[in-house]
């Protein structure tokens, strides 16, 4: 490993891995860049003993993504009044596109407390970007099955939601 | 303008520079050794250059090395700053999340403690490392981390940071003086056994050695900055201040495993708990004795009037 290749590698991914953050925290800024840089001094540590990866951004995006699921699992959750107006958790039961930090905030806080495959799949449709099409050729299942899963998994996290947001206020 | 995912220039540059500063300072610090009649004909080169471009060449090339070593001592301790701070970052956030668990009745006292350790912890460490930044700055070297470390100017950097790390000392035997305090009632209301009783004992006697020892080290920078002792003194002093503490601090632990072992080998003999356990504890307790007897003959082996 050298720092030409690595520069290189930094170059290319850059714009990637800070869009793929970006995203995942509403547009956050700071914490973006927090993640992003906190990303970055990790890759160095490790490409330094074991070597870059094949796939340097797929690395850079797992260690990002298991960093803000740390963050969303300690940080504390919004409350209702900070959301968009009008916002409620039954929104979610037909998608999602996160387009502030306090949505994000939320809607991550509960993923965090969905089962990992739900996850993932959320994930690949909501923040990647990916296609039904795509997905069910990576999860190896029919487009039906993805949609139908996909359903459920919203579902499950509207549920986690309104477990969170009880009318009450805002559980601890 | 930039769009809302994208990254600012600002901050991509700053990252970029990062990362290539990291490789410097692998290139400067990590270069491995050259063999001695290579470093010799380096030397008979420089020696050479030096006579062809006249000792001033020599000086202006220190003085270019020296400012260089600052830069890098600096950027060093900036990188370390920034990493700091995002652990801080989390550690607040954590401390949250456990303040209000701990307002739900969901976590007890002693996890609160403990965090509040790691907050205090990481808080000093940043504020020690900015302290280091503007010793770096005043000095143009590594900051120095011993009693006998000169004042920079009219400031005693060593001193500052001292206070900051006693700080954090004396709140860890605070907490371990609590937690003693607490385990005594529940062993009395017997709601513990006695074994955990002697754990907190020993985490007490821990952080009360811990404290003497930089209690000592402020002691014997006083005494230095007075005149009454040199710099192979203070080395001298800081070295049986420690030894001293930890002898102490061993001592006092190796009584606590004495009296678990009776118990464990009671419990033994009575069929309760496997031999590996037993065995397991004779191990500690004879690790324990090995390094009071080495501090013991080290003590001994030191001139009279120490």
């Amino acid at each position: 490993m050298n720092e030409l290749s690595i520069i290189e590698i930094y170059n290319v991914t850059i714009d990637k891995l800070y869009e793929y953050v970006s995203r995942r925290c509403g547009g956050d800024r700071g914490l973006a860049e927090d993640v992003t840089q906190e990303t970055w001094l990790r890759a160095l540590v490790n490409w330094k003993k074991k070597g870059v990866p094949d796939e340097p951004i797929a690395w850079l995006k797992t260690v990002a993504r298991n960093l803000l699921l740390n963050y969303f699992r300690r940080v504390k959750p919004v409350s209702l009044e900070q959301l968009p107006a009008g916002w409620e958790p039954g929104r979610l039961d037909n998608g999602f596109n996160i387009d502030s930090p306090e949505l994000a905030l939320m809607v991550n806080k509960a993923l965090t407390l969905l089962e990992p495959a739900q996850v993932r799949l959320l994930e690949a449709f909501h923040f990647d970007g990916m296609k039904v099409s795509e997905i069910a050729a990576a999860f190896g299942i029919s487009e039906r099955g993805v949609e139908g899963r996909l359903r459920r998994s919203r579902i499950s996290l509207r549920r986690h939601l309104e477990n969170i947001y009880k009318p009450d206020g805002v559980k601890p | 303008m930039t769009g809302k995912h994208e990254p600012r220039k600002e901050f991509v540059e700053f990252l970029e520079w990062q990362i290539k500063t990291n490789f410097t300072r692998k290139e400067k610090f990590g270069s491995p050794i050259r063999p001695a009649k290579y470093r010799y004909m380096g030397i008979a080169a420089l020696i050479l250059v030096s006579i062809f471009c006249g000792a001033a060449g020599v000086v202006a090339k220190d003085q270019i090395q020296e400012s260089r070593l600052k830069e890098v001592l600096i950027l060093r301790t900036e990188s370390e700053i920034t990493v700091t701070k995002l652990q801080l970052r989390i550690v607040r956030s954590e401390m949250e999340e456990i303040q209000n668990q701990y307002q739900a009745g969901l976590v007890g006292e002693e996890a609160l403690s403990v965090t509040r350790m790691r907050l205090q912890e990481i808080e000093s460490k940043l504020v020690c490392l900015q302290i280091d930044i503007e010793e770096i700055k005043a000095s143009g070297e590594k900051p120095r981390d011993d009693p006998a470390a000169p004042l920079i100017g009219d400031r005693d950097f060593f001193s500052e940071r001292l206070a900051h790390r006693l700080a954090v000392i004396a709140l860890a035997l605070k907490q371990a003086e609590e937690k003693l305090d607490r385990s005594k009632h529940l062993m009395e209301a017997e709601a513990i056994s006695e074994i955990e009783y002697q754990e907190a004992e020993a985490a007490f006697r821990k952080s009360q050695y811990a404290y003497m020892d930089l209690a000592g080290q402020i002691e014997i920078r006083e005494r230095f900055l007075k005149g009454e002792i040199n710099e192979e003194e203070v080395l001298r002093e800081v070295k049986i201040n420690t030894y001293r503490n930890r002898l102490e601090s061993l001592r006092s632990l190796i009584q606590i495993t004495r009296a678990r072992y009776e118990r464990t080998q009671d419990l033994f003999e009575r069929g309760l708990i496997s031999e590996v356990e037993l065995l397991r504890l004779k191990v500690k307790l004879l690790e324990e004795e090995q390094e009071v007897n080495y501090l013991e003959r080290l003590i001994e082996l030191l001139p009279p009037g120490f």
